[in-house]
């Protein structure tokens, strides 16, 4: 049972490319591979409400637990 | 700020690094030379060692108190390799990894090992230095001395600390992977 990353999914739903959300949000494309790969060990507040705000979605649409 | 504090130590880790690439290399040729030419030697030359000499000693002798000698001197050269790789890393701008932790164990291991070879090396080296004595002016040397006591506790205080920089590597591997 682990937290999976569906930022992936959301990028291709927008049609938005990884480099692209990254220089939206203010965050590296290193860390955006970091998320999308499942690497992560931890997200804060202020990127994932960045991520939500420029993807106009839930928290949910990116975090999964499965 | 930051920024200035890592230069500062990877411009002093440099020089520290070559300065024990130098020891490293000096070491082994020091031990050589100091019983190549003991017999030329003055006698405050000789005060470290565990038995009074006066005499001249054979070859032979000189021989196997080189081999004796390096004992402690291979744990030292040893410390002073590891000593190279952690300010190499240092020097890299490598600060928190597992080679810098690995790099503190050994270290730790290494003056835990010398207080355990100048144990041994005492009475082998009193114990070859008068050989040639005559019956009853054979000397078997050994002891402890409040050095090798502090430097026991040192080592075991660097591997206590290298289990702390294992914790702060990890701590360090988990704000890298936070996005």
């Amino acid at each position: 049972m682990t937290i999976i990353v569906n930022l992936d999914v959301m990028l291709a739903k927008r049609k938005i490319k990884s480099n692209e959300l990254a220089e939206r949000i203010g965050i590296t494309e290193q860390n955006i591979s970091i998320l999308k790969t499942g690497k992560a060990k931890a997200i804060r507040f202020t990127t994932l409400n960045a991520i939500c705000k420029e993807l106009d979605c839930q928290p949910g649409d990116i975090l999964e637990f499965q | 700020m930051a920024n200035e504090n890592l230069i500062r130590i990877q411009r002093i880790s440099g020089k520290l690094t070559r300065l024990f690439m130098i020891l490293t290399i000096c070491t082994p040729m020091l031990i050589l030379f100091y019983w190549l030419f003991f017999n030329q030697l003055s006698a405050g030359f000789k005060v470290g060692l565990p038995v009074d000499l006066n005499q001249l000693l054979p070859y032979s002798t000189l021989s196997l108190a080189f081999l004796i000698s390096f004992l402690p001197g291979a744990v030292a050269i040893y410390g002073l390799i590891t000593l190279q790789e952690l300010f190499g890393l240092y020097e890299k701008a490598i600060v928190f990894s597992v080679n810098n932790v690995n790099c503190y164990r050994r270290l730790g291991h290494t003056l835990i090992y010398w207080v355990v070879a100048k144990f041994i090396s005492i009475p082998l080296l009193s114990l070859v230095l008068t050989f040639n004595h005559p019956p009853g002016k054979r000397t078997l040397a050994l002891g402890i001395s409040s050095s090798e006591i502090a430097t026991l506790i040192t080592g075991i205080i660097v591997v206590v600390i290298s289990w702390v920089m294992n914790e702060a590597c990890k701590l360090n591997d988990e704000q890298a992977y936070t996005v």
